[in-house]
């Protein structure tokens, strides 16, 4: 006669029944009191775990795929935008540099979405782009837009009122550089500043982490990663700077809603696999 | 401490708030679980950045399927039942391992852990090492709380089921933990002496 194993052992105590061998057999009732022993201690361990905490960058991470995906939902009810890039007038504080810029295929960003596929009313385009002999090998077809870039070192946060007015500012030129956010080479600050040599160090510390999204390719590979070839246009403006607290370079894209822009931040790993999306709002600017 | 029954209320609210069109009602919503979402996908998928997909997984597939919330179940329990699945699909779809994330630190003292084996990596070595079956419903009913009843909602299969793979899990863990030695030889803490009948039987 075979004596009961653990598993059948475990569903006597469970109250799943009790074979007619543990009546007969005082091995096996021996076994079921270590077993019921054991398994006690084996509550108390697991009571004993700590609580795994949630790590800040999930955090940030949810509410970015939140807003996106509310995005992505007021956009799917928007009609398509017309597509035709614009030419960009230099804002007073701003370069206007030229980008060549590649499509690469549907926008990565949505991986921080969750994976999601790109609706067809999805308006995100950032760069027209020429892809006259569809994706091949030698393809590399790219077209240049001439894109406002800010370099104002701002530091932004969610708050969405303050968000509008700094976009609405910058979109018309008027968004002054911070003061201690000093082009490289610029002349030092007021040394005697406490608060904004504080600031200096971060702008500056700031400025180096978004070196990689400084240069004609870095910049145009993360517009890449932004770009829908379906939804062609290209930004309204970028700016560096910080979001909450993160080195973070901002684009504006067009909205297909009247006096209304999406703004994106992005991190200084953005590349055109990745975007690195920080955040994302979609802001009212009257 | 806030009674169940008025978290459920709250975060009832806050579902209905945000099919009402409060844009960050779903947010508030996150945040009142995420805790519990997080402790969920962590345990059952062992490697922290699987389970960080599959919590963000989970929050966009409630934040759209909202307005079929049938109000049956709590809100939580819903949460829950949407973050097993998205568990559960990432497990079907990577055939992911789960893993022991190591320490980030080495114990203080070797000597705290030599030898106790109900150290927190031990069990979580041990926990990972069960069936997912067995290891989602010991994550619900001995570390989420839930009731078998509610378990078993979140699980989708029968308060029986749930009940015999909470014990059969535990059985396996006091294996593993050595709580239970296997080898003919009694553990020391649950020894019965010889010839001792075991007063009352199996509860």
């Amino acid at each position: 006669m075979s004596h009961l194993d653990t598993d059948a052992l475990a569903d006597v105590l469970a109250g799943l029944g009790q074979p007619a061998h543990l009546d007969e057999c005082a091995d096996c009732q021996t076994s079921l009191t270590q077993l019921s022993t054991a398994m006690a201690s084996v509550t108390v361990a697991l009571a004993e775990l700590p609580d795994p905490v949630v790590p800040a960058h999930l955090v940030e991470r949810l509410d970015a795929a939140l807003a996106s995906e509310r995005g992505e939902q007021s956009m799917a009810e928007a009609p398509a935008p017309s597509g035709t890039p614009a030419l960009i007038a230099p804002a007073r504080s701003a370069t206007v540099t030229p980008i060549d810029v590649k499509s690469s295929g549907l926008p990565s960003w949505t991986k921080a979405a969750g994976g999601l596929a790109v609706a067809a009313g999805l308006v995100v385009g950032v760069v027209l782009v020429a892809n006259k002999g569809g994706r091949t090998r030698d393809a590399t077809s790219s077209a240049s837009a001439e894109i406002a870039r800010n370099d104002t070192g701002r530091a932004y946060t969610k708050d969405r009122a303050a968000l509008s007015g700094e976009l609405k500012a910058l979109l018309k030129g008027n968004a002054p550089r911070q003061e201690a956010a000093p082009a490289l080479g610029a002349a030092p600050l007021n040394p005697t500043s406490q608060q904004s040599a504080k600031a200096d160090t971060r702008a500056l510390s700031d400025v180096d982490a978004l070196a990689p999204l400084r240069g004609k390719e870095g910049l145009a590979a993360c517009l890449t990663s932004l770009s829908d070839p379906a939804d062609p246009g290209i930004p309204r403006a970028l700016d560096y700077g910080t979001f909450e607290g993160q080195p973070a370079l901002l684009v504006i894209l067009p909205s297909a809603k009247p006096n209304t822009v999406l703004a994106f931040f992005v991190g200084p790993a953005c590349s055109a696999a990745d975007s690195h999306l920080l955040y994302y709002e979609k802001v009212d600017v009257p | 401490m806030t009674p169940p029954d008025e978290q459920d209320a709250r975060d009832r609210a806050l579902l209905a708030a945000h099919l009402g069109g409060d844009r960050q009602a779903f947010n508030d919503l996150v945040g009142r679980n995420r805790q519990r979402m997080w402790a969920v996908a962590l345990r059952t998928l062992g490697d922290p950045e699987e389970a960080a997909d599959a919590v963000q997984d989970a929050c966009l597939s409630a934040f759209r399927a909202a307005d079929r919330y049938r109000g049956d179940a709590k809100v939580s329990t819903w949460l829950h039942r949407i973050v097993v699945n998205a568990c559960l699909d990432r497990i079907r779809r990577t055939a992911v391992r789960p893993t022991v994330p190591l320490p980030e630190q080495p114990p203080a003292d070797p000597r705290d852990v030599i030898g106790e084996h109900e150290t927190g990596l031990d069990v979580e070595r041990a926990l990972a090492q069960l069936p997912v079956e067995q290891r989602l419903a010991i994550v619900m009913v001995d570390l989420q709380g839930l009731s078998v009843e509610e378990a078993s909602t979140v699980l989708g299969v029968p308060e029986g089921t749930v009940k015999s793979r909470c014990f059969r899990g535990r059985a396996r863990l006091a294996v593993t933990l050595s709580f239970l030695r296997t080898d003919g030889n009694p553990d020391e803490a649950s020894a019965v002496p010889p010839g001792t009948a075991p007063e009352g039987g199996p509860t």
